[in-house]
């Protein structure tokens, strides 16, 4: 049973995340060894003696921040899919159901064109839009009693993000300033060009926080694969469990959109993809599904930084170059007859 | 342990399914809930386990009203079956019934080998030792029937409502789940549509029409002619079983041209 495999298995997808996040930090159009990279993040945990001010910049002020906020963006991203996917029972599921892709986009476009001002900073904007649209799909989905059921919500999602979807069009094309065209184009499709440190301060802890908050209802989650009343019957007060996930997913979608612009095929491919690998109980594919997704998109992003040298592509554009071909390899391994 | 609902009223999009039902069952009994389709059986039943509140009476446990008790509370004191709706679930057996397991555990307490052996034994119970690895959508009807029964088993609760748990089930089987039941000795609620089965395994018998109570008490008592007649719409004769007493039921329709 998964139980002896999840030690192995945790191990195995942390080693190769460690590796993934290492080789990354090597590959970019300057050379730096894995050698002195490890030397760069020694010097700034004061125990060595650092690395030459040129590889430390690229390491720690360049390099590093990306690859590391690749690797949250791309963790959060698939275990919010993994969490969406078992609480609405919809294999279709990914985080940007919720609508908060769009209102996120929205709320970045607003920002862009200047109408909400310098004070308001672009995470705040995407942020900030990415809360009111989850709160429209809410508003809409939520029936009597607060019963939040699953596909009140699927239809919620899809209405609250055409909405936003359409008003960003509207807004873009009203601007008609081609520079802002450009940028919001590079912004709505995700990139992690440009990470930071203090992106990493937004993301991380919300990471942290949303995968404790997940991994203590993962029998929970379990649980409701068999539906919204076997699983109450087997104790799970469904209601309080799904309102807690839907909040904590949006809360963490918002917060990684607002650093990375919205990433699309994470979070729909890599559940499915780690639960062909790993089975379906969530306290083992919970945390796998994390790993998985860090490692996944640090590769698609070096990809994407480094494929079109000088041109770097849009990471969501790769991931979906990527994502397709692969999603459509586990749909059939999925449908084959066991 | 003992299982009451009293004055029951449960109405969906306005309309009243539950009308003013009361039933009450202690440790060792068995109490059948027959009645046709639409007669309010399964909304019952859903009221006695807590997943629907009345809008008027209150159903109580051990003499505490359920809706005030948090659900992994209930869930450890009673174990509800509906009937069938998960058949295309990717779980193997052995994960399906270790689902009966939640509401012993805590936040991220593991399984233990006292959860296992549970588990196997409540596989044993049911028949389906060798089935534990198995996935769900290979079991026919009557083996994922028995897999439900054996989560409920695993639950170890001290009260049992069944809906409809022969459903599926060949001859045998019905008679192998009905025996398992009584032979748990727990406070136990089963939805049958088959009157054979209920006169033939219940202490007592509710007979719902319409979502009201028309008759309650022992089958041979219940199970009249008359009854059946009101009740189903359906001509019978009814003679006692030769060995044992209890009402058979007989139809009593005309065959031929």
């Amino acid at each position: 049973m998964t139980t002896a495999r999840r030690g192995p298995l945790l191990f195995g997808l942390a080693l190769l995340l460690l590796i993934t996040v290492t080789l990354a930090v090597t590959i970019g159009p300057s050379d730096v060894g894995a050698r002195a990279a490890y030397d760069v993040v020694a010097g700034h945990l004061g125990i060595g003696s650092g690395s030459s001010p040129t590889t430390d910049a690229i390491v720690w002020e360049i390099r590093l921040p990306r690859v590391l906020l690749a690797g949250a963006v791309g963790a959060g991203l698939a275990l919010v899919g993994t969490v969406l996917q078992a609480t609405m029972r919809n294999p279709l599921a990914d985080p940007y159901l919720l609508g908060i892709s769009a209102g996120a986009s929205f709320g970045a476009v607003i920002v862009f064109v200047g109408i909400g001002g310098a004070a308001l900073g672009l995470t705040t904007g995407a942020f900030g839009g990415a809360m009111v649209a989850f709160a429209g799909v809410v508003a809409l989905a939520a029936g009597r009693g607060a019963r939040l059921d699953p596909a009140r919500i699927v239809l919620a999602g899809v209405a609250v993000a055409s909405l936003f979807d359409a008003a960003t069009s509207l807004l873009i094309i009203a601007a008609a300033d081609p520079d802002a065209t450009r940028g919001i184009l590079y912004w709505l499709l995700g990139s992690l060009a440009g990470a930071t440190w203090s992106d990493l301060a937004i993301a991380v802890p919300l990471l942290a926080v949303g995968l404790g908050v997940m991994l203590a209802q993962a029998r929970a989650l379990n649980a409701m694969a068999i539906g919204d009343d076997a699983a109450a019957a087997v104790g799970v007060d469904v209601a309080r469990t799904r309102w807690l996930l839907l909040v904590t997913s949006a809360l963490l979608t918002g917060a990684l959109v607002a650093v990375s612009g919205a990433i699309g095929f994470v979070g729909l491919l890599l559940p499915h993809a780690t639960r062909l690998l790993v089975g379906r109980d969530h306290r083992l594919l919970l945390p796998a599904t994390a790993l998985a997704g860090a490692t996944f998109l640090i590769w698609v992003d070096t990809f994407a930084r480094t494929a079109f040298d000088p041109q770097e592509i849009p990471v969501g554009v790769a991931t979906a170059l990527i994502g397709a071909p692969a999603f459509a390899y586990v749909l059939v391994r999925r449908m084959e007859p066991r | 342990m003992t299982i009451e609902a009293r004055d029951v009223d449960w109405s969906a999009a306005g309309r009243l399914i539950v009308d003013g039902v009361g039933c009450r069952v202690e440790t060792g009994r068995l109490l059948g809930v027959i009645g046709p389709n639409g007669s309010g059986k399964s909304s019952l039943l859903r009221c006695l386990a807590g997943l629907r509140t009345p809008d008027d009476g209150v159903v109580l446990v051990q003499g505490e009203a359920i809706g005030t008790l948090r659900r992994r509370e209930v869930a450890r004191r009673l174990a509800f079956l509906d009937q069938e709706a998960d058949g295309e679930l990717e779980l193997t057996v052995r994960e399906v019934v270790l689902l009966g397991r939640t509401p012993h555990k805590r936040l991220f307490e593991r399984d233990d080998a006292r959860d296992r052996a549970i588990v196997a034994e409540a596989l044993a119970a049911t028949d389906l030792a060798e089935f534990g690895e198995r996935a769900w959508p290979t079991l026919s009807g009557g083996e994922r029937q028995r897999a439900r029964i054996a989560r409920a088993l695993a639950q170890q609760p001290s009260i049992l409502l069944l809906d409809e748990p022969t459903n599926h089930l060949d001859l045998a089987h019905q008679l192998q789940v009905l025996r398992l039941v009584r032979g748990l000795g727990l406070a136990t609620v089963a939805a049958l549509h088959d009157l054979n089965l209920a006169a033939m395994f219940c202490d007592e018998l509710l007979v719902l029409c319409g979502g009201r109570a028309v008759a309650a008490g022992p089958a041979a008592e219940v199970l009249t002619r008359q009854l059946v007649e009101d009740v189903y719409g359906v001509a019978c004769a009814i003679v006692p079983h030769p060995r044992t007493g209890r009402p058979v039921v007989t139809l009593d329709e005309p065959i031929g041209p």
